[in-house]
């Protein structure tokens, strides 16, 4: 059991020890150098090549690539999360803060792993709850289906637990405007500035 | 002569054999519901997983791949979608070592048998292989069980050296320093309380789900294989 343990814990290393710089930014905002790159430093490309269906905050309906053109920064919870997601709010929050007059340009994902309760009301009251400001925030809900492919492209683990919660990793990424993720904080409670820097331009 | 009373042990006996042509004859109607060419039938029941409480997890009855899928079957399908030959598919979806043992993009070689089990390919890869031929991965709970039984009815190769990806490899999240306790570290994990190991024994289930702990869906890993399931309704008629 020990053994085991020691096991999990190297894994857990491992998954943990992927925060930080996932790949530098290309010279430039385009498709064609940004694969160029990801060839020689295998960088994973545009978030926006995984189509998914998306409906937000309003009822509206869109597809993963319509965010495309501004830079995010995007975490997966669910509405009826108690424990860390209210903190993983913050931490946005506190990046948005940070940012100033550059959050204009930014936008502020929330990706629901809840698709049978993140109704558009659901979101709704949660960006009130949270007093999220939605000239700049996001919240977004896909079938069973596109959580799947969501968390997969973004790396975020999820399982639904016995009692009902959702458990799953406290990720903050950071996508930059054609779709490409560069960087990604587990956890909670850090400091704001590796986010705001990995924004750029 | 005085009248025979009715013999109940012949009655008895009848009736019971009776019964038990009944009870063939329901089973064989039950076991007329073939699997498909290649997979297995495999029924419905229930096993213990490792974490998240050790209350026996049920599963439906499905059909599984009887072997995983393997080179041979995997260049038919990228010969008939070239965007997932290995010079053309999307950074996405793969990463740098997807297919790198094959020879070129339609050349698995002699590094890659035809009946060898394909290795080397994403989750992205294997789902859209596998859709293409209507199935999808098996669950963690899916494949799981069926290690789990002493009669894997004719299901080869789950406890050899290959691992298979499953559909929600994603659910298996590393759990924190097990000395303090089994549950995971709150800092890092939504829901954090709901979770840890049961303290089931199974070493090899334990290294599955460490070995899960560490993909990602577009890593390609040389021991890395995969298999497809179906659901049992939708095979009927």
């Amino acid at each position: 059991m020990y053994v085991a343990g020691v096991l999990l814990v190297c894994a857990a290393a491992s998954a943990c020890g992927r925060t930080g710089v996932v790949s530098p930014p290309p010279p430039s905002a385009s498709r064609a150098s940004a694969s160029a790159h990801a060839v020689e430093e295998d960088a994973a490309g545009s978030i926006f090549a995984l189509d998914v269906a998306l409906v937000d905050q309003n009822g509206a309906t869109l597809r993963l690539a319509d965010l495309a053109g501004h830079p995010m920064v995007v975490t997966m919870g669910y509405a009826s999360c108690t424990s860390v997601c209210p903190r993983v709010i913050e931490d946005m929050k506190a990046v948005e803060r940070a940012l100033g007059a550059r959050a204009q340009d930014v936008r502020f994902v929330l990706l629901s792993l809840d698709a049978a309760r993140d109704s558009p009301p659901a979101l709704r009251q949660f960006a009130r709850d949270h007093h999220l400001d939605l000239a700049r925030w996001r919240l977004l809900a896909a079938s069973d289906e596109g959580v799947r492919d969501l968390a997969a492209v973004l790396g975020v683990r999820y399982a639904p637990a016995a009692s009902g919660e959702i458990v799953h990793s406290a990720l903050i990424v950071v996508v930059d405007r054609s779709g490409v993720v560069r960087y990604r904080q587990l956890g909670v409670g850090q400091d704001p500035k590796p986010l705001v820097d990995a924004i750029g331009d | 002569m005085t009248a025979q009373r009715p013999d109940y042990r012949v009655f008895a006996a009848t009736t019971v054999l009776a019964a038990a042509v009944l009870c063939v004859t329901a089973t064989l109607d039950g076991a007329a519901l073939q699997a498909a060419p290649g997979m297995v039938m495999i029924p419905a029941g229930s096993y213990r997983p490792l974490y998240n409480g050790t209350t026996p997890r049920r599963v439906e009855a499905f059909e599984m791949d009887a072997v995983p899928v393997t080179n041979g079957e995997y260049l038919a399908f990228v010969r008939a979608n070239p965007q997932w030959q290995r010079s053309r598919a999307g950074r996405l979806f793969v990463d740098a070592a997807y297919l790198r043992h094959w020879t070129s993009d339609l050349e698995p070689g002699a590094g890659a048998p035809l009946t060898a089990p394909v290795t080397a390919v994403s989750w992205f890869a294997a789902r859209a292989y596998l859709e293409a031929q209507r199935k999808r991965l098996p669950t963690v709970d899916q494949w799981e069980y069926v290690a789990s039984l002493r009669d894997a009815r004719g299901v080869a190769g789950l406890h050899g050296r290959m691992r298979e990806w499953t559909l929600d490899f994603n659910s298996s999240i590393a759990t924190g320093d097990s000395r303090r306790d089994a549950s995971l570290d709150r800092a890092l994990f939504c829901g954090a309380a709901a979770f840890g190991l049961s303290g089931a024994g199974d070493g090899e289930a334990l290294l599955r789900l460490a070995f899960r702990t560490s993909l990602e869906a577009r890593y390609s890993v040389p021991n890395l294989g995969f298999r497809g399931v179906r659901a049992v309704a939708e095979d009927l008629p």
